[in-house]
């Protein structure tokens, strides 16, 4: 066995010890204390773990063949991407956590149906969510899984097949073992190690192309693609196209049900403002990094079989095999706590459906098992898909992101910020959302996902004046709480 | 702003952007701070 492969088993074993941890050390009695660590996770954990789960396969395999493809075009996406996340920590994330708390909301299909007053309304909305969830979800957990049988076989040099068997197992066991908590805390373990392997690795690529000169000349000199050109060396409707399909796709970001939890687990709306600056300073780094290791690649290597391991194959060509082995745990790891985050959404999801609509009376204990059966299909399922193997990377994510964002993200935005919402509406939207995400896909692949926004956009505005005069209400947002009642810092 | 400026303008606006982003959301993290007890406000007003 290589010292890469000695490195890698080691953290393996030491997340699965963080799981059992949690596991025998807290009383994950409440359902709510299993999902959202209690409402009570501080700033640093909650900005980190963020980053860290969003930072995945996506930042380390699909924007490096974002780079390595056509260049800092995908900075239209960055850029569209971070002014979001300023206004969902800033403007949405306050007004979310506390109609959370009133609602009692665990997840954001769960605070969608319990937003709305109507019960039949209600249950529509919470078996469609369900539906969503597990579409989206499912395909963004297949992805990522793809991304960890790719680092490891590329990388490590382990059977790709083993290697998501491998990966999937440990993801499903500490996650089912220790819940939000361990998957919490792990992703801030992971978060500083995605860190240094973030910023080394560009560094080392550019100074053996023979410095930043030498480097611009170089990703400039390449024939077929204009890597430095934010429009990618396109012009008229194709640049267009391209890029409201960039910005489009960042739009999916107002509705992960991954990052939407961390609102409402946060301990106090007072953390917001200090999670918004750790959250932003990191995705500025992972959302432009990224691009430049794809573009160093490109010319270090020329033409590859997979654009999408490029950032691989640098590690173990440019670091000595101890350190190598750490980094490639670091994005790994980083890869499982996306994982880990999505399997306890799904899980909430169906746990939730379970509690509201089937058996009512079941027990808190009841709930976590279920929880963590769930937890274990999913796994299996993700594992499923990873074999399959649809598309790439880039592709399967691209889809969840935007279904997610559309069916989620938007009719939550007008719940937040339009009084006049209606019930109907929020159903229509989530509707909307997944089949107009399907169908733009299918049908009209080439303008995907630009035709998404405005089809639900319309949906929710026409439903809502439609329905004003005898459509069912929603839930206000409740005042925001006394400040002298509220938990202290840090 | 020399390393940037061998990229062409586009590129070096969008970038210059992902860098500035971060610290206006600092700087209104700090208005937070002093004017209004940290919890998040527009420019300083809540």
């Amino acid at each position: 066995m290589s010292t890469l492969q000695l490195t890698f088993g080691a953290y393996l074993l030491v997340l699965l010890a963080i799981g059992l941890y949690f596991y025998f050390n807290t009383e994950t009695q409440r359902l709510s204390e299993y999902l959202l660590a209690d409402r009570d996770v501080g700033t640093w954990p909650i900005a980190i773990s963020e980053v860290s789960s969003v930072a995945s396969g996506w930042t380390f395999f699909a924007w490096v063949g974002v780079g390595f493809t056509t260049g800092l075009s995908g900075l239209w996406f960055s850029v569209t991407m971070i002014f979001i996340i300023v206004f969902m920590y800033r403007y949405a994330g306050s007004r979310f956590r506390r109609q959370s708390e009133s609602l009692g909301s665990i997840t954001i299909a769960d605070h969608l149906s319990l937003a709305v007053d109507d019960e039949r309304l209600s249950f529509y909305i919470r078996a469609v969510a369900t539906v969503s969830i597990l579409v989206f979800m499912g395909a963004y957990i297949g992805a990522q899984i793809i991304a960890v049988g790719e680092a490891m076989d590329t990388g490590i040099g382990i059977d790709y097949f083993a290697a998501v068997a491998v990966g999937g197992i440990v993801v499903g066991l500490y996650t089912t073992l220790g819940g939000f908590n361990a998957s919490i805390w792990t992703d801030v373990f992971q978060g500083i190690l995605i860190f240094v392997a973030a910023v080394t690795l560009p560094v080392l690529m550019i100074m053996e192309v023979g410095g930043w000169s030498a480097f611009l000349t170089e990703a400039a000199a390449i024939e077929d693609a204009a890597l430095l050109d934010l429009n990618a060396g396109l012009a008229g409707q194709a640049m267009v196209i391209a890029t409201l399909a960039w910005v489009t796709f960042a739009f999916g970001t107002i509705g992960q049900p991954h990052s939407l939890m961390r609102f409402q687990a946060i301990r106090s709306e007072r953390h917001l403002s200090g999670a918004a600056v750790i959250a932003v300073a990191f995705q500025s780094l992972r959302l432009t990094v990224p691009l430049l290791i794809g573009i160093a690649g490109r010319v270090i290597y020329g033409s590859v079989d997979d654009p999408e391991s490029v950032a691989m194959m640098a590690i173990v060509d440019f670091f000595p095999a101890i350190i190598a082995g750490i980094l490639l745990a670091a994005i790994i790891s980083a890869i499982l706590s996306t994982s880990d985050s999505m399997l306890i959404v799904a899980s909430s999801d169906l746990t939730r459906f379970y509690e509201a609509r089937i058996n009512p009376e079941a027990s808190d204990t009841e709930l976590i098992l279920l929880g963590r059966g769930a937890i274990g299909v999913l796994s299996i399922g993700g594992i499923a898909l990873a074999f399959l193997r649809p598309g790439t990377i880039f592709d399967i994510i691209e889809f969840a992101y935007v279904g997610l964002g559309a069916t989620f993200g938007l009719p939550l935005l007008f719940l937040l910020f339009w009084e006049r919402t209606t019930g109907e509406a929020v159903l229509a939207g989530i509707v909307t959302g997944l089949l107009a995400s399907i169908g733009n896909l299918y049908l009209v692949p080439d303008l995907f996902p630009i035709l998404v926004w405005p089809l639900c956009l319309l949906v929710i505005v026409g439903v809502t004046f439609a329905t004003a005069e005898n459509g069912s209400g929603v839930a206000d947002i409740p005042n925001p709480t006394s400040r002298s009642a509220d938990p202290a810092d840090d | 702003m020399g390393m940037l400026s061998e990229l062409p303008a586009g590129s070096t606006i969008a970038i210059l952007l992902m860098l500035l982003v971060p610290v206006g959301t600092l700087a209104l993290y700090w208005l937070d701070r002093t004017r209004n007890d940290g919890y998040v406000s527009v420019l300083g007003r809540q």
